[in-house]
């Protein structure tokens, strides 16, 4: 090391204490370099929950009391990791949690909500043909026209329709017949002057532009009709129709998700690929398009997905349908081809059982915590951002706090992993093409 | 119990010199993280933070400068150690020059070629002033 200090003379004595201070500081150099290269490279990832309302720097643990016996934390991350840390500390007097077992589950929090009985159905507006059978889906119903003289005259042609199976028909709910020339049944679709209309409650809706239109329904749905229909029908041109749910939107540099009239700004490219959203699927919008939505706060990794989303259980080949808290299983050829407009969400069904687990000992700091350590290498292989633990306390538990530490090992595999990620980050501040 | 005059004297030169010491690493460490922050921005300064390092630094000259003037050492001027640190301080410069450069690497090029031309006439007539200072 370079000696700057060659001309101040030290006492013999005090000469080796400064040649063993000097060796120490450059030890003490070193391990500090060491250990903030091992924290850069191998980053620990922190969660926390705090349930007496203290402030905390760390991320939030989600937290959901599914019963007096069941509780769920959840950690959000893009990343894999080695080894996770659970700590629980619970106030004073709760009963002992030694030899209590954490589960732990990868999977998307939304892939994971309750399979509803319902199946997903053809969405409002689909029109349908089963043999000599013409359909239209309304208010969710499945309206029959009675005959085809009635569809012809209002202005269908055959080639507006889409088959269906006798089991997809089947499975709707049947509606009122239509039999009416005189007026259009609701949720029927017009092409008037370039413009996409929809016939609701005797009111036309026009549809914000044909994107719009398309990402509800395909061009051969609509009538096409003259301008004079226009006078027959009172115009609600203040509320058009917007994307449908689920839709990806770029405006300007942001990334945007349509769900129920609002865009949701993703808050970085790192949400949108853990989400496992697709680059492709994205829709360019214009500012119209755009200033139709109220804008919502961003989406956060710890957002589950929204309604309208599907996944595809790559374990058992089954597409599901996410209709609020529920998931619906999609059945039939023709509706998955509908739903499957944008590519889905790629998902495990072998995520959703808590296959990892470790029985909690009691920890001698901080009092009344209790903490054991999973091996989580294995979650690399599945699909999913959230990091579920569930705990069964026997009775009702009064917790304080839960600490969950996710680490790495120091390995060659990790270190690939880093060494793609600065790789990554390099052509990204470099102007090179992204590499995903 | 009155500590020896000259102990006291040799405790605050060894402290002296083990702070220069320290010094010597501390800005080694900032030169490296900057260069890093510039290349790879934020990924580095995620684990660390660039103030406090700067506010550490700050904390030892002014140990440095309290010890030395408490012990009288004036900030040696002599032929060999000024050429030195010339030395460093062009290739601080250097460095600083490319890390400028880098760093505007996303504007556009008429810009960039105007800009660094005039960066490189500035730094030419800079140089010229501190080899001519050290004849």
């Amino acid at each position: 090391m370079l000696n700057f200090t060659k001309n101040i003379i030290l006492e013999p004595t005090w000469q080796k204490i400064y040649s063993v201070g000097r060796v120490l500081i450059l030890l003490g150099f070193l391990s500090s370099t060491l250990y903030f290269l091992k924290n850069t490279f191998f980053p620990l990832e922190k969660f926390v929950l705090n349930l007496k309302n203290q402030k905390v720097a760390e991320n939030l643990l989600g937290y959901e009391d599914v019963s007096l016996s069941e509780k769920i934390f959840s950690a959000y991350s893009k990343d894999n990791f080695s080894l996770a840390n659970f700590r629980i500390t619970t106030a004073k007097n709760q009963p002992d949690l030694t030899s209590k077992t954490i589960s732990l589950r990868k999977t998307y929090s939304a892939f994971a909500y309750p399979l509803s009985e319902k199946k997903a159905i053809f969405p409002d507006r689909t029109l349908l043909k089963n043999s000599d059978q013409f359909f239209l889906v309304s208010n969710g119903k499945l309206r029959k026209f009675s005959s085809r003289k009635i569809f012809e005259s209002l202005g269908y042609l055959e080639n507006n329709f889409q088959e269906a199976t006798n089991e997809e028909i089947g499975s709707m709910e049947k509606g009122e017949e239509i039999i009416e020339t005189q007026n259009y049944p609701d949720n029927s679709l017009f092409l008037i002057n370039d413009t996409y209309y929809e016939f609701f409650n005797n009111t036309l809706r026009p549809f914000a532009s044909e994107k719009t239109f398309l990402s509800h329904c395909e061009k051969n749905q609509a009538i096409i009709k003259d301008e004079e229909i226009l006078g027959k029908y009172p115009v609600d041109q203040d509320n058009p129709i917007g994307f449908a749910n689920g839709t990806l939107l770029s405006f300007d540099i942001g990334v945007f998700l349509v769900e129920d009239g609002k865009v949701i700004p993703f808050n970085n490219p790192e949400t949108f690929l853990a989400l496992g959203y697709n680059w492709d699927d994205i829709i360019p919008a214009n500012e119209e398009e755009i200033g139709l939505y109220q804008r919502d706060k961003v989406f956060s990794i710890s957002r589950p997905h929204p309604s309208g989303t599907v996944f595809f259980d790559q374990d058992n080949g089954q597409y599901y349908l996410i209709s609020g808290k529920n998931k619906q299983e999609i059945q039939g050829e023709n509706i998955k081809r509908i739903y499957l407009k944008r590519k889905p969400i790629l998902a495990n069904g072998k995520s959703l059982d808590f296959n990892f687990s470790c029985a909690l000992e009691k920890k001698l700091w901080p009092f009344n915590s209790y903490g054991c350590q999973l091996p989580v290498v294995d979650l690399a292989k599945i699909a999913g951002k959230d990091y579920q633990f569930k705990i069964n306390p026997s009775s009702n538990l009064d917790i304080s706090q839960v600490n969950i530490i996710f680490s790495r090992e120091i390995n060659w595999l990790n270190m690939r992993d880093i060494l793609s990620d600065i790789k990554q980050r390099l052509f990204d501040a470099y102007g090179y093409e992204t590499i995903n | 119990m009155v500590m020896k005059q000259s102990t006291k004297q040799q405790l605050e030169l060894l402290a002296y010199k083990l702070l220069y010491d320290v010094f010597f690493l501390w800005i080694l460490a900032v030169i490296f993280l900057l260069i890093a922050q510039n290349i790879l921005p934020n990924y580095f300064f995620s684990q660390i933070s660039l103030a406090k390092m700067i506010f550490g630094l700050f904390a030892i000259v002014f140990l440095i400068g309290f010890f030395g003037k408490r012990q009288n050492i004036l900030i040696d001027s002599n032929q060999e150690n000024s050429k030195k640190i010339s030395k460093i301080f062009i290739f601080l410069l250097i460095l600083s020059a490319l890390l400028i450069v880098n760093s505007f690497r996303n504007l556009e090029i008429h810009f960039l070629i105007i800009s660094s031309l005039s960066a490189l006439i500035v730094f030419f007539f800079f140089l010229k002033i501190i080899l001519s200072n050290q004849k």
